[in-house]
């Protein structure tokens, strides 16, 4: 172990280290919280990540083929190859239908809200050892999105444009601790924010914080954005409330909330790059 | 002879290189579409079978192709995996050349110890204070699966990766 120590190899190891080193200084400090290494990667790697989610989609489709014509082979023989392209071409269906369902959504929003300006994202990767579910966008800073950009789901808030390289952009969703989202539930108008804690998180609950002792908020109750802040658009639905707890201080009470979208089943999100109220800093 | 020994070197890495990519995908993009109850983690296997088999710069270079891989998926954390992994497997290098043997318990060691790192930047990124109800609940649902999956997939990983080194050593030719 001397001679590593003391030779070329030891050298160019202490090298790369620092390298990575002021790499993570470097994303510390930066605006976008992308690494230096990551950002210039990224024009690789997104359109090979890009390439890969294809691949697996037309690997999973390919399967359902695959089991169902040998099923087919043993029932009827002749209308093998008719049923398993009537097959495919009903999974082509489904898979436009829910496009456009989410477009249409989409469509919906822009129609009410015409002062958003959207772009739309594909999830192409999942950080599975990620306690609260972050996701990367194959959009990025070339495209317009910034950090702290609104992501959202037909009209419900998925969470916040995290970090920023050219080609792709990391979400933390709504789970995530560092978020906290002024709010008010819709019936009371109540106002109240959303926090995240990491045992309420493992259950899929979000914290609704800053309700008043004797609430008049109940279980059931939307709760939504108020645009305070300017950082999230007024009336993007958060979640419903399935609980009211009392505060341990005794001062107020809290709910728990749960979000009306299962965040780990998207595929396509929205980002928002402007709307009427943002806030410019 | 030496042109040789550069082919079947270069074939060997080339078979890692493309491993630790599949790796990447599946754990990154096709299993999380899956309903799987744990998160798999296969690059920290796939990278400790690989740097017992290298010398040090080399365990620490796959270390930093996947932490940079890593990073690109997980971003938020500031490039760190990009650091932590190469250093990482540079020490499991060292260790498997200098001090300890090159065997399966040992595998099974370093990639139990090298699966909580993902915890442990979970901790170290999570806002508030660290009580011990929520590290209790980290090492419950994060920590112990994650050391038992690494260490199920280390199985055929670490045999696939000795197999290949047989196979593509000079010894061998």
């Amino acid at each position: 172990m001397k001679n590593f120590f003391s030779g070329t190899k030891f050298r160019i190891c202490a090298a790369i280290l620092t390298a990575m080193f002021l790499a993570v200084f470097i994303s510390a400090v930066s605006e976008s919280g992308a690494s230096p290494v990551s950002s210039v990667l990224s024009y690789i790697l997104t359109p090979a990540e890009n390439l890969a989610v294809h691949i697996s989609d037309a690997l999973s489709d390919f399967n359902g083929y695959f089991v169902s014509s040998k099923s087919m082979e043993k029932q009827i023989e002749e209308l093998e190859s008719e049923l398993n392209e009537l097959r495919l071409q009903t999974v082509d269906y489904e898979k436009t239908k829910h496009k456009l369902e989410a477009y249409e959504d989409f469509l919906g929003v822009k129609e009410d809200n015409p002062d958003f300006s959207f772009v739309a994202g594909e999830i192409i990767l999942r950080d599975t050892s990620d306690f609260y579910g972050s996701f990367t966008l194959n959009i990025g800073s070339d495209d317009g999105i910034f950090v702290n950009a609104p992501v959202i789901y037909s009209d419900n808030l998925v969470g916040v444009v995290a970090s920023v390289s050219p080609k792709s952009c990391t979400v933390h969703t709504l789970f995530n601790p560092e978020i906290s989202v002024s709010a008010y539930e819709i019936r009371t108008r109540e106002s109240c924010y959303t926090e995240s804690e990491y045992a309420l998180s493992a259950e899929g609950f979000l914290k609704l914080s800053g309700l008043k002792k004797n609430t008049p908020v109940v279980s059931g109750g939307i709760v939504c954005t108020s645009g305070i802040g300017g950082i999230y658009p007024k009336d993007l639905i958060i979640g419903t409330v399935r609980e009211i707890r009392n505060d341990v201080t005794g001062l107020s009470s809290f709910g728990l909330i749960t979000p009306e979208i299962d965040y780990s089943k998207l595929s396509d999100v929205f980002v928002i790059t402007d709307f009427e109220g943002k806030s410019d800093g | 002879m030496k042109k040789h020994n550069f082919t079947l070197s270069a074939i060997r890495r080339g078979i890692f290189f493309l491993l630790i990519l599949v790796s990447f995908a599946l754990q990154f993009i096709i299993l999380p579409k899956t309903a799987l109850p744990v998160p798999l983690l296969l690059l920290i296997p796939v990278c400790v079978a690989v740097s017992m088999h290298e010398n040090e710069l080399y365990s620490l270079l796959w270390g930093l192709f996947a932490g940079i891989l890593w990073d690109t998926a997980s971003p938020v954390t500031d490039g760190l995996y990009a650091l932590i992994l190469p250093a990482a497997f540079l020490i499991t290098g060292l260790l498997t050349g200098y001090v300890l043997r090159n065997t399966f318990l040992t595998a099974s060691l370093f990639t139990a110890l090298l699966s909580l790192i993902p915890s442990v930047l979970g901790i170290f990124y999570t806002k508030g204070k660290l009580t011990s109800e929520l590290l209790a609940s980290v090492i419950k649902a994060e920590c112990i699966p994650a050391v038992i999956t690494s260490l199920i997939i280390l199985i055929p990983v670490y045999f696939f990766v000795s197999a290949i080194v047989r196979r593509f050593s000079y010894e061998r030719a």
